[in-house]
């Protein structure tokens, strides 16, 4: 039986990040406005720099496939929305019947011929061209050229559609994922090690459901951990090392099972990073949703108290930047790293799931957002973590994960000199022009954030880097849009959220508490896993704990009601209820 | 009369009286015989807020000491009551027996609610939505997933991690926030569903159990496996999911199999696939249906909820059209049975049999073909015609959370019989009926003349009899 009861021992600290749970967002970003320390010009610099660095990736280099993909499809074409959802089912689906339905569904109804070698990428061309030649064999009633060509593919059968669909498919997820194993991942990842680059290995995944998965997910960890530990340089910072996913080592990883995850979880993440410790490679743990921060920490702080860790380096946690509890998360692990004497890596990312964070506070009618509304006010918040993590390089070194040139250039500004007191990091397959342009012009490291797993693991991974990236207004996006200036593209979030005013907060999207807004107002609600917003109704609620309710007709005995009957716990059960009648 | 259940012994009981009062009704409030005292708390509340005692009195009792005899008592305006069905059709009786013509009766009552997962659903997902659906609360909404139906070739994967997760659950005191699995209201329901289950397990049917505590009202979380939807007794109101799997190409015949059962309360369905989404919504039968997330837990304003055949009356509890249904409506006016042929049992059916209620339903020029069939009429019809005229039955989107999309939609309810009795009154209702979709047999004298206008002017589904 686990109590949530208001922590007595949480410290200051906790009490600070809780405190920023809900708190306003431009009070919020008013407050790490001013901790941002470049000058007037020196934002001017940074912005003429980012400017730079875009104007440099266009001339220079060729996109990605993944950023051609994104530029050409991201998310406000139908056509882009039916392939993610295309990617995101087809390779787990057994059976040939649903396979087909499944492709009719997504490509029938599309217009691929408009996408026809408008990309710069041949690769992104040719699997247009795969998915409107099966578009068009789907279609009923085409016109023009195209039939013949569609009596050719016709008379090969579904059979030849499923498969060109499917290698379509793979030749996406191979965009993303490094390799379907960790060897795999490794030898591939041998050509940019060549180039000064470093990786972080991420095991494909969603949450665990169930025990066996965690355990499966667990060996899988162990034994990345172990192939990796043999190319360890001895130098954390030089060697690769892993992100882990702590959703992923238990089944309910959630605050209110905090009792088992400290008693089951805990074990099974200090092991890992023990093993990690010993062969002197960085361990990460990634960011998940708002509301396992809390959590997490615990089992960060529990995992950095460990002695056997001494000495080592490589102990990683990230801060997602679009977190209204960013900063003061950052004051405690700097706090803990003093405290335990230990110097830690700490990722700094912009977040990404946002979409989630957003819907998930709209459904519950919680006081606000976790999360910032705009994407200029995460910039700035973003900034000012960077300008945090820059002056705290006593205890930590910072990784700036970012592919915005305009973030990269406020990163270099701040950090001066010191190269190696710092690095960047890229997901595979994303950023690659910018990073090494940045890499080459100042000097900087740069570490790869490389997924590993079966393509058919793809999907939760794919559908947040399409989120985070496929966006129009996204960085990934506009650089490659050729119609937007340099300048534009590298423009300064700072003079971009002061600007706002009184907008600071999205007016686009709605308060939770302004949901069915301006008919009336949305029922209150609280969010059971955070402790920020349920532990206040729980100590209210603790004062009843031994209530007794009773009600009474007039003249007759009182019934008499405690909490939940059902129970009947020894001492604890009084009367069943009904009222006198 | 408001008649609520324990299982929801606030939210419930609290949007019938708010609904009736809103209207301008008297209330008598008759909670749950189970759960009255957080009812008087809330009467208590009620109050303090300056709600007079002559709009409010609460009643608590059972049924037949107080729902009874209030029921049949002709004072009584109307009914709001949600429960089982079958008492839902005592108080139907009662009312008809006792109360005033324009008595209404709001029904919301019970499901064998069912999920449809093919294979393109995420397991993961699936088993998450499966889990809130059937075991939260201990299974005992109205709402909850009783029947889950799996593609085969997904029936190993999914019950394998369904297997893993129920073993995650936490069964304990709802008091405890790590609770996931309460125990049920009392021993009689505790009886009840553990007989259920020792039965099936004796059968060989139960897939998955799990431990429950050995004191207090527990009952044991069961997974049973089963044919078919039609194998289901009965609503079994606990953390029973019986299980059955089905052939890709075999999916329409599921949706039939679960319209056949006569229930429609809520309905589930897990898949990528868009086409087919549209496709099982329009031929599924139930009030509420969600796609793509648990069957649970519908939102007033985003999902207004309630069933249809044995599972309600509608209309649906925090829809638009709610509080309206109790207000009065325009006052009953007596007429004298006509004289006329007497109809024999035999040809209504066969007029009912050669109904086409699909193809009527399908029409969008419905109320053009109504006005050319009856142009020139006045009185009754052609008040009918104007208020025909002026139905919207575009579905709507409601106000909701970013990321999903609720839609309210509303369908014709099938076949109305039209009975006057004069025929004028007979036309009006059925120009009524048929405006919204319904096709009609309409009996009357004269009305074998009276339908020919309307069936040259389109309109061929109504059945007529003379």
């Amino acid at each position: 039986m686990t109590e949530l009861t208001p922590d007595a021992t949480a410290s200051k600290q906790r009490a600070r990040i809780r405190a920023n749970y809900a708190a306003a967002e431009a009070k919020v970003l008013g407050e790490l406005v001013e901790r941002i320390k470049l000058s007037e010009d020196g934002r001017k610099k940074v912005a003429e720099a980012g400017a730079n660095y875009v104007a440099r990736v266009r001339k220079e280099r060729s996109p990605s496939m993944m950023e051609a993909f994104l530029a050409e499809y991201g998310l406000s074409t139908s056509e882009g929305v039916g392939l993610m959802c295309l990617a995101e089912a087809l390779l787990r689906v057994p059976d040939a019947e649903t396979i087909d339905d499944l492709i009719h569904d997504k490509i029938e109804p599309s217009d691929w011929g408009a996408h026809l070698g408008k990309s710069s990428s041949s690769m992104v061309n040719a699997s247009t061209w795969a998915l409107m030649l099966t578009g068009k064999v789907l279609d009923d009633d085409p016109k023009g050229p195209t039939r013949a060509l569609r009596g050719l593919v016709r008379r090969m059968g579904e059979p030849v559609v499923r498969t060109a669909v499917g290698q379509s498919m793979k030749i996406l997820g191979r965009q993303f994922v490094l390799g379907q194993t960790i060897e795999e991942g490794m030898k591939n990842a041998r050509e940019l090690e060549k180039q000064g680059y470093t990786y972080s290995y991420d095991m494909l995944g969603e949450a665990a459901r169930t025990d066996d998965d965690a355990v499966r997910y667990h060996n899988a960890y162990a034994k990345a951990i172990t192939a990796i530990a043999k190319q360890a340089k001895g130098d954390v910072r030089g060697s690769p090392g892993i992100s882990v996913k702590l959703s992923a080592l238990h089944p309910r990883y959630e605050y209110t099972h905090r009792e088992t995850v400290m008693a089951e979880l805990l074990p099974r993440a200090k092991e890992l990073v023990r093993q990690a410790a010993k062969a002197n490679i960085g361990f990460n743990i990634d960011a998940e949703e708002q509301d396992r921060l809390d959590l997490s920490l615990d089992i960060i702080e529990a995992l950095m108290a460990d002695d056997s860790l001494e000495g080592w380096d490589g102990f990683g946690v990230v801060v997602q930047a679009y977190g209204r509890r960013a900063a003061p998360m950052i004051e405690t692990l700097h706090a803990l790293a003093e405290r335990y004497n230990r110097k830690i890596m700490v990722r700094l990312v912009k977040g990404a799931y946002w979409d989630t964070e957003i819907k998930l506070s709209q459904e519950m009618g919680v006081e606000t957002f976790p999360v910032f509304t705009r994407k200029v006010n995460t910039d700035v918040s973003y900034m000012a973590c960077a300008q945090m993590l820059l002056d705290r390089r006593d205890r930590i070194y910072p990784q700036f994960a970012t592919h915005n040139a305009h973030t990269c250039a406020a990163v270099v500004a701040m950090a001066g000199d010191d190269k190696d007191s710092y690095e960047f990091q890229r997901l595979h397959g994303m950023g690659e022009s910018l990073h090494h342009i940045v890499k080459e012009t100042d000097g900087t490291h740069c570490r790869i954030y490389a997924p590993v797993g079966a393509h058919r693991d793809l999907l939760a991974y794919l559908v947040r880097r399409l989120l985070e990236n496929g966006a129009n207004s996204s960085f990934v996006n506009q650089v490659v849009d050729e119609s937007i200036s340099p300048s534009e593209v590298s423009r300064d979030p700072i003079a971009g959220m002061q600007q706002l005013g009184e907008a600071v907060s999205s007016p686009l999207i709605r308060q939770p508490g302004e949901l069915f807004a301006p008919d009336r107002k949305n029922s209150r609600g609280y969010r059971i896993n955070e402790p920020a917003s349920i532990l206040p109704l729980l100590d209210a609620r603790e004062r009843f704990a031994d209530t007794t309710w009773t009600a009474a007709h007039a003249g007759g005995q009182p019934g008499a009601q405690r909490a939940c009957p059902g129970c009947l716990i020894a001492g604890r059960y009084l009367a069943r209820g009904r009222a006198g009648v | 009369m408001c008649i609520s259940p324990w299982n929801f012994p606030l939210a419930i009981f609290t949007g019938q009286i708010a609904a009736a009062l809103a209207a301008g009704n008297a209330v008598l409030a008759k909670p749950a015989e189970q759960t009255p005292l957080i009812a008087a708390r809330a009467v208590e509340l009620m109050r303090e807020a300056g709600l007079p005692e002559a709009a409010l009195q609460l009643l608590p009792g059972d049924g037949p000491t107080v729902g009874g005899p209030l029921t049949s008592d002709p004072r009584i305006a109307g009914v709001c009551f949600t429960g089982s069905t079958p008492v839902a059709q005592i108080i139907h009786k009662a009312l008809a027996e006792n109360a005033g013509p324009d008595a209404i009766l709001i029904a919301e009552t019970g499901g064998l609610n069912a999920m449809i997962v093919d294979s393109t659903a995420l397991t993961e997902q699936a088993v998450r939505d499966i889990l809130i659906s059937s075991f939260q609360s201990a299974g005992q909404r109205c709402s909850a997933l009783r029947m889950l139906y799996v593609q085969e070739e997904a029936r190993e994967r999914l019950l394998n991690m369904l297997d893993g997760a129920m073993d995650a659950l936490t069964i304990g005191d709802p008091w405890n926030t790590d609770t996931d699995v309460s125990p049920v209201i009392d021993a009689d329901a505790q009886a009840e569903i553990s007989d259920y289950v020792a039965a099936k397990q004796k059968a060989g049917k139960v897939l998955k159990t799990l431990p429950a505590p050995e004191v207090g009202t527990f009952v044991t979380p069961a997974v049973v496996e089963v044919g078919g939807i039609e194998d289901l007794e009965r609503e079994i109101f606990g953390p029973v999911l019986h299980v059955a799997t089905f052939k890709a190409r075999d999916i329409d015949k599921v949706v039939d199999a679960i319209n056949d059962r006569g229930y429609g309360l809520t309905f589930g369905l897990h898949t990528r696939i868009d086409d087919r989404v549209q496709q099982i919504v329009e031929r599924i039968h139930v009030g509420n249906i969600y796609v793509n997330r648990n069957q649970i837990g519908a939102i007033v304003g985003s999902q207004p909820f309630g069933g249809e055949g044995l599972s309600g009356t509608g209309p649906k509890a925090g829809g638009p059209l709610y509080v309206t249904r109790f207000r009065r409506t325009a006052k009953v006016e007596e007429h004298a049975a006509p004289e006329g042929e007497r109809v024999a049992l035999q040809s209504l059916q066969s007029a009912l049999e050669g109904l086409d209620a699909r193809n009527w339903a399908a029409r969008r020029d419905r109320v053009e073909v109504l006005r050319k069939a009856l142009s020139g009429k006045s009185g009754v019809i052609r008040k009918a015609l104007a208020e025909t005229a002026a139905l919207d039955m575009t579905p709507q989107t409601l106000p909701g959370p970013t990321g999903e999309s609720n839609r309210l939609a509303m369908y014709p309810k099938g076949p109305v019989l039209c009975l006057g009795p004069t025929l004028d009154i007979a036309v009006a209702q059925a120009v009524q009926a048929l405006g919204a979709g319904s096709p009609v047999v309409l009996v009357a004298p004269g009305a074998v003349q009276a339908v020919k206008p309307l069936r040259e002017a389109g309109a061929r589904s109504p059945g007529w009899m003379g």
